[in-house]
């Protein structure tokens, strides 16, 4: 702080003027607004950074300040105020002698005489360059910043639309999504040559191939007028050779490349098929025709699957005149936007691969599954009931089987058989034992002459597992008599049930499948009406904690007690006593001969739920039916006709988006028919399907207008079950 | 099973057994030669259904919606409640004109096994 050693005199008009011409700020006065603002006088820092003098500014007539400064859009506004005598301030951009561009900051201050008019101004200029600078960079990284946060927008939706590719539309919303960036995208997929896409045939197979690309593009007239306006007659032009498009395809170049569109093509070369597309879609799309576009791969792990095609604006409109007067390294942001796309492609091109690999492993798993998996002829005459359940919690398939076929008219062939242990390799072992006893019971009635052959193929075969089996035939009668001829291959013997007596068929015993010299032989036994014939494997009997003669005692006390009359009826009671902890997997056949007279008679005191295990295949929708039909008759309930329905709906659901086996449970509540269906597919059922083209979006609407439904998880699947209102009437 | 028959004026087809997902292979097919043919009345008889769901409903509304628009129209006769509420339920019953008086012919049963019998609507 200092100290004041008295008044200082007063500031006297030469200093002030002194101070005016040595200020380090550029500093003029001009004449008034309605002279034409003469310069009038320049101070020296003026004239050093502009690098005129006065007398320069005088000889460039009315407004000469205007000539040194560039054209802004401050300009009027500010021209209304210095016409009004009103002090102005504002930035203008102007040339320094050494050609830089310069920001200053200029106040123009009235200097007025006392009339009230303005015949001189002061005017002050400051050279704020240095914070429009920063200013600008301010904004431009603000700007890159949301420009990089727009794309990783973008990018996140595009993943979550790859997440999805069932659904029909995903790569037109991408497309849409990337139009945001550019005017026109689409995608090309490569399946036996190039086609425009919407979505994914994920059941395509995974890699993209074809070189022949002629799927049939409508004719574009704009096509041949922008090649004839571009080259004068085309037919004399030779097309070009080189077909980037292919090579891309190929990987032979990585991408992306830039391909002009106003050259002809080889006829069916990928860049000439992609022009002819192109032209096409984006004059019907945007109304201009593009002249060149930028095409990315879309790759995937082994192969090209495809393209990403996107147009950057360049091109005319469709009358002619030139689109975009801007030349291309004016577009904007052009680096960021390949960036952007090309990200895309590349995602998109993971998906695809993922989604047909997935596809198709899931295809042969369901195949070679489904080929395992046990089959069940309908037999005339014969009530026949199936039931197998494989232990593994993942596969669908296990080392048991069974096998009902129709050998000829009025004889069935009828085997259950276990293969030791349950992993992938029993299953296979039991895939290929299947296949020969299905030969050969085709082939030699006498099951003792069957089994004797199977024995010596599979010492020929090595089949690394040993197996036990019962193979038996079943012919028809007169009187409604069923003869039975069987054989035992090391397997525990079939139980004949008939009125509450149970016995067992233990002759024709014999080793295991493979094993021992003797021939094997043949017995008989008889099934007549009522009586039921019980196949199975160990697994429906045997518990750790109990020998297997302790088990075999209890299946057969369990089976004295049955009083269904139906074979669905008798498995339940069997199942019901006996399997609810299997630990091994259970195979389990039911043959009843119907008993016209009786049935119809007794009332049986039988739990009224049943169960079927049916392969996930279109024909066991219509299996299913029959079981409720049957079964609602059987329980007598009304309502048939709706339960129907809703079985109907249900299984067809499981067969269209389940896999594996689908399970179908019936319950009399005692206040209306409770179905219960089971299959592999975690996947919740939906009621308004979101997409109107997939099937099935009606079908559990059709289930809630007649029931009330629910699901829940059950194992690896879900379960999901219906419980039928009483009908109104 | 289905069979297409024509005349000048009239596609009729005629639906026996189960329509429903076992069926759904043949429906592109059935689906093609019906628009194929350009007529203007599509005679839809379902009196040989034994059963249609919301898989068959599907085929018959596609058939029902490009004849409509070509300009066309589409009658169900034949058909019963259920398949009626089935149709219903899919939003689908404005497509069709339903011929509430045709009788069903009791179809002469092929090998001494009669076809189900269908009562018919009120």
């Amino acid at each position: 702080m200092t100290e004041s050693s008295g008044p200082v005199p007063p500031v006297s008009e030469e200093m002030l003027g002194a101070a005016l011409s040595g200020a380090i700020l550029p500093v003029f006065v001009t004449g008034s607004w309605d002279d034409g603002m003469p310069v009038l006088w320049v101070n020296e820092s003026f004239t050093r950074t502009t690098g005129i003098r006065a007398d320069d500014l005088r000889r460039r007539g009315a407004h000469p300040l205007l000539s040194l400064v560039e054209d802004d859009p401050e300009r009027t506004p500010s021209q209304i105020a210095l016409r009004a005598g009103r002090p102005t301030a504002r930035m203008i951009k102007g040339h320094r002698p050494d050609g830089v561009d310069t920001w200053w900051h200029v106040t123009m201050s009235p200097l007025p005489d006392g009339d009230g008019d303005v015949p001189y101004w002061l005017g002050a200029a400051t050279d704020v360059s240095g914070f429009v600078e920063q200013h600008a960079a301010q904004l431009a990284s603000l700007e890159v910043e949301r420009r990089e946060r727009a794309d990783l927008d973008l990018i996140a939706q595009t993943t979550e639309l790859l997440g999805d590719l069932e659904y029909p539309y995903a790569l037109r919303d991408i497309a849409d999504l990337l139009r945001s960036l550019v005017p026109w995208a689409g995608f090309y997929l490569n399946d036996d040559g190039l086609v425009f896409a919407e979505g994914v045939d994920v059941m395509s197979p995974p890699s993209g191939r074809g070189r022949r690309h002629a799927r049939y593009v409508p004719e574009s007239t704009v096509l041949d007028r922008e090649l004839a306006a571009a080259h004068g007659d085309e037919g004399t032009r030779e097309p070009h050779r080189a077909d980037q498009v292919q090579d891309l395809l190929d990987g032979v170049v990585d991408g992306p490349v830039l391909l002009p569109l106003g050259v002809p093509y080889p006829a069916h070369s990928a860049s000439g098929w992609l022009r002819r597309d192109l032209v096409r879609r984006v004059v019907e799309e945007t109304g201009a025709v593009p002249s060149s576009v930028v095409v990315h791969a879309v790759a995937g792990r082994r192969r090209v699957l495809g393209l990403l095609v996107s147009w950057h604006g360049e091109g005319t409109t469709i009358e002619g005149p030139a689109r975009d007067e801007e030349p291309r390294s004016a577009y904007t942001g052009h680096q960021h936007i390949d960036t952007v796309v090309e990200v895309v492609a590349r995602r998109a091109g993971t998906a695809i691969d993922n989604a047909r690999l997935y596809a198709r492993e899931h295809r042969l798993a369901e195949a070679l599954q489904r080929a395992m998996l046990p089959e069940q002829a309908d037999v005339p005459g014969l009530d026949v009931w199936t039931y197998y359940a494989p232990n593994a919690e993942h596969a669908q398939v296990g080392g048991d089987w069974y096998d009902v076929v129709q050998i000829s008219a009025g004889t069935v062939g009828l085997v259950v058989g276990d293969v030791v242990g349950h992993d992938v390799e029993a299953a296979a072992a039991m895939g290929q034992l299947r296949s020969v006893v299905r030969s050969y019971a085709f082939e030699l009635a006498t099951p003792g002459i069957v089994v004797d052959r199977v024995d010596q193929l599979v010492t020929g075969m090595r089949i690394p597992r040993s197996a036990s089996m019962v193979y038996a035939t079943l012919e028809q009668q007169p009187g409604g008599v069923w003869r039975v001829l069987y054989t035992r291959a090391g397997h525990l013997p079939p139980l004949l049930l008939r009125d509450a007596k149970v016995t067992q068929l233990a002759d024709a015993g014999g080793s295991l499948i493979g094993f021992g010299s003797e021939p094997r032989t043949t017995a008989q036994a008889e099934l007549r009406p009522g009586d039921v014939l019980l196949f199975y494997t160990d697994g429906l009997i045997e518990r750790r904690d109990r020998s297997l003669k302790i088990g075999l005692d209890a299946l057969i006390e369990a089976s004295a007690r049955i009083t269904a009359r139906d074979a669905a009826g008798v498995g339940e009671e069997l199942l019901s006593r006996l399997a609810d902890a299997p630990e091994d997997d259970v195979a389990l056949v039911v043959v009843r001969v119907p008993d016209p007279v009786v049935d119809a008679q007794v009332q049986p005191l039988s739990p009224r739920s049943r169960r079927w295990l049916l392969p996930s295949e279109p024909a066991s929708i219509g299996r299913a039916r029959h079981a409720v039909l049957r079964t609602c008759q059987a329980w007598g309930l009304p309502e048939s006709a709706a339960a129907e329905l809703v079985v109907s709906e249900l299984v067809a659901n499981g067969v269209l988006h389940g896999w594996g086996n689908i399970a179908l449970r019936l319950y009399d509540t005692g206040d209306g028919l409770r179905i219960e269906v089971e299959d592999s597919n975690p996947a919740p059922p939906v009621s308004t399907d979101g997409h109107p083209n997939r099937v099935g979006g009606f079908g559990m609407q059709i289930v809630e207008r007649l029931a009330d439904w629910g699901w829940r998880p059950a194992g690896s699947g879900k379960l999901v079950w219906a419980k039928l209102r009483p009908s109104p009437a | 099973m289905i069979e297409i028959a024509t005349s000048s004026a009239t596609t009729t087809l005629v639906i026996a057994g189960d329509l429903d997902l076992a069926e759904r292979d043949q429906f592109p097919e059935i689906a093609a030669r019906v628009v194929g043919l350009r007529r203007q009345l599509l005679v839809i008889d379902m009196c040989r259904v034994t059963f249609m769901d919301s898989t068959g409903a599907a085929f018959l509304i596609s058939l029902a919606d490009s004849g409509r628009k070509r300009g066309g129209a589409t009658v169900l006769r034949g058909a019963d409640e259920r398949d009626l509420f089935v149709l219903e339920v899919c939003g689908a019953l404005d497509l069709f004109r339903i011929d509430r008086d045709h009788r069903c012919e009791t179809p002469t049963p092929a090998a001494g096994t009669p076809l189900p019998h269908r009562h018919r609507p009120a």
